[in-house]
């Protein structure tokens, strides 16, 4: 029986390959979308959401199926739980790559480019990229790579804070729109927690070792001046 | 849904007039090229059921059935049927392996012999298509007129579904196939039911409900007598709609 339930297995893991370049798609997109004031691409994001739902949705669903089926132990059931919460977090970060979306459908001022949002949701695509990779190529140690990127996620999204906080000192008028992407940079940095989560999701599933991201923090450049 | 190989409507069994059923009013369709489980506990009525579906039970003197079994649509039941001809289109592999006490070759090509089949060449290819089919040729290609029984228990468990597939059946019964194997041998056994239904439509009837949800597509559930409930056997080991079918397959009773 080893053969079908191995079978059924790996296609649940292309579902969840399929649903994370779908959910990378949505968080790219949004992102340039917004620095492009690309409002048919934003619209294109949020429509596009229904579909990754239900590719979550049906993950979910075989999952379940197979661990009703073939009661799987060990590695298998990791394999079983990771899959379940690793589509959960995909599913999370796609809607808010939504959020980010909408933010660009209502956004009419145009407000200076700032420099630290573009490269938060170049760095989440990234972190998202490499866990998936090394979900593909089982490499634990390539999951925990993601960490301290998270940390460069989170410094970026202190520098978006500081630059909204100048824009609104120095230009009357644009705060609601400054407001905005403040939530942007908010979104950004909760992706990237949930990228963090399917790292940690990973490294269980191959280790069966429980790790946490706050283990890796390191101390960023210039973090001691503080 | 694919057609029906098997359609069974209203099916009653008693084994002897006065006694309580052993089948109750049973209506089911069995789907072609799929795999469908039998489970319930012991004197539930699968096995009977089963039986029932290539006319075994008409040994049983005494025994009352009402109702049909239709295959391909023709009732097997009906008076001009030849219940030799209904049993090569619906064979059998039983409990326990019961090689006949001749060499490995002899087992395969004893059905097509007593079909006619006498070209050497022809049932040497029907001996090899079925050993090959059943999962056995690799490991007796080298030795076809040893005695079926110097055979492991898996493999003359797979010897008889060579037999029985020998002479081209259309319905493969197996009736708890796997409960005299090893949990190797089961795994095998398993694996060769899930092949077997691409050509054939297997039914089979299993004691352990793990091997249900690990083999088949469709599940039925038998209790006293009563087909309780059948459906896709993911959504009965998930979502089970009777109350008896989620107890007995959590382990709560039976």
């Amino acid at each position: 029986m080893e053969r079908y339930r191995d079978m059924e297995m790996d296609e649940l893991f292309s579902k969840l390959f399929e649903l994370a370049s779908l959910t990378q798609r949505a968080l790219s997109d949004s992102v340039w979308a917004l620095s492009h004031h690309d409002k048919a691409l934003a619209r294109k994001v949020k429509d596009g959401d229904d579909a990754i739902d239900e590719l979550a949705l049906t993950i979910d669903t075989e999952s379940f199926q197979i661990i009703a089926r073939y009661q799987p132990v060990a590695m298998d059931l990791r394999s079983l739980e990771a899959c379940i919460r690793i589509a959960l977090d995909l599913e999370r970060i796609s809607d808010l790559a939504v959020s980010v979306a909408k933010t660009t459908i209502g956004l009419d001022v145009r407000i200076k480019p700032l420099l630290g949002l573009a490269p938060m949701g170049e760095k989440v695509t990234e972190m998202l990229d490499t866990v998936m990779k090394s979900l593909l190529e089982r490499d634990s140690a390539m999951a925990e790579s993601v960490f301290p990127m998270d940390d460069e996620v989170d410094s970026l999204e202190d520098m978006v804070f500081k630059e909204l906080l100048e824009v609104v000192t120095e230009t009357r008028g644009v705060i609601q729109g400054a407001d905005r992407l403040l939530m942007v940079a908010r979104f950004l940095e909760r992706a990237g927690d949930h990228v963090t989560n399917i790292s940690e999701q990973i490294c269980y599933m191959l280790t069966g070792r429980r790790v946490k991201a706050s283990d890796f923090r390191r101390p960023l450049p210039g973090a001691d001046d503080k | 849904m694919s057609q029906a190989k098997l359609t069974v409507e209203s099916l009653s069994l008693s084994y002897s007039r006065g006694d309580p059923p052993a089948l109750r009013d049973v209506t089911l369709d069995i789907e072609e090229n799929s795999l469908m489980a039998f489970i319930g506990p012991s004197g539930c009525g699968k096995s009977t059921f089963l039986r029932c579906l290539n006319r075994m039970n008409d040994f049983v003197r005494g025994v009352e059935i009402t109702g049909r079994v239709l295959l391909d649509g023709r009732d097997v039941y009906a008076p001009d049927v030849d219940v030799t001809s209904l049993r090569r289109r619906v064979g059998m592999v039983f409990q326990r392996p019961n090689p006949f006490p001749f060499s490995i070759r002899e087992n395969v090509a004893y059905g097509p012999k007593l079909l006619g089949e006498r070209d050497r060449g022809r049932l040497g290819e029907i001996v090899e298509r079925s050993l090959r089919n059943s999962g056995l040729w690799e490991e007796v290609k080298d030795r076809l007129d040893a005695q079926a029984s110097s055979l492991s228990g898996g493999q003359q468990q797979r010897l008889c579904i060579a037999r029985a597939i020998a002479v081209e059946p259309e319905v493969l019964l197996m009736d708890e196939p796997t409960s005299a194997l090893d949990p190797m041998a089961t795994a095998r056994i398993e694996e060769l039911a899930r092949e077997l239904k691409k050509i054939y439509t297997v039914v089979i009837v299993t004691h352990n409900m793990q091997q249900a949800a690990r083999v088949s597509d469709h599940t039925a559930f038998f209790l006293m007598g009563e087909l309780v409930e059948h459906g896709p056997t993911t959504k009965i080991f998930t979502t089970p709609q009777d109350k008896r079918t989620e107890d007995y397959i959590t382990g709560r009773f039976g």
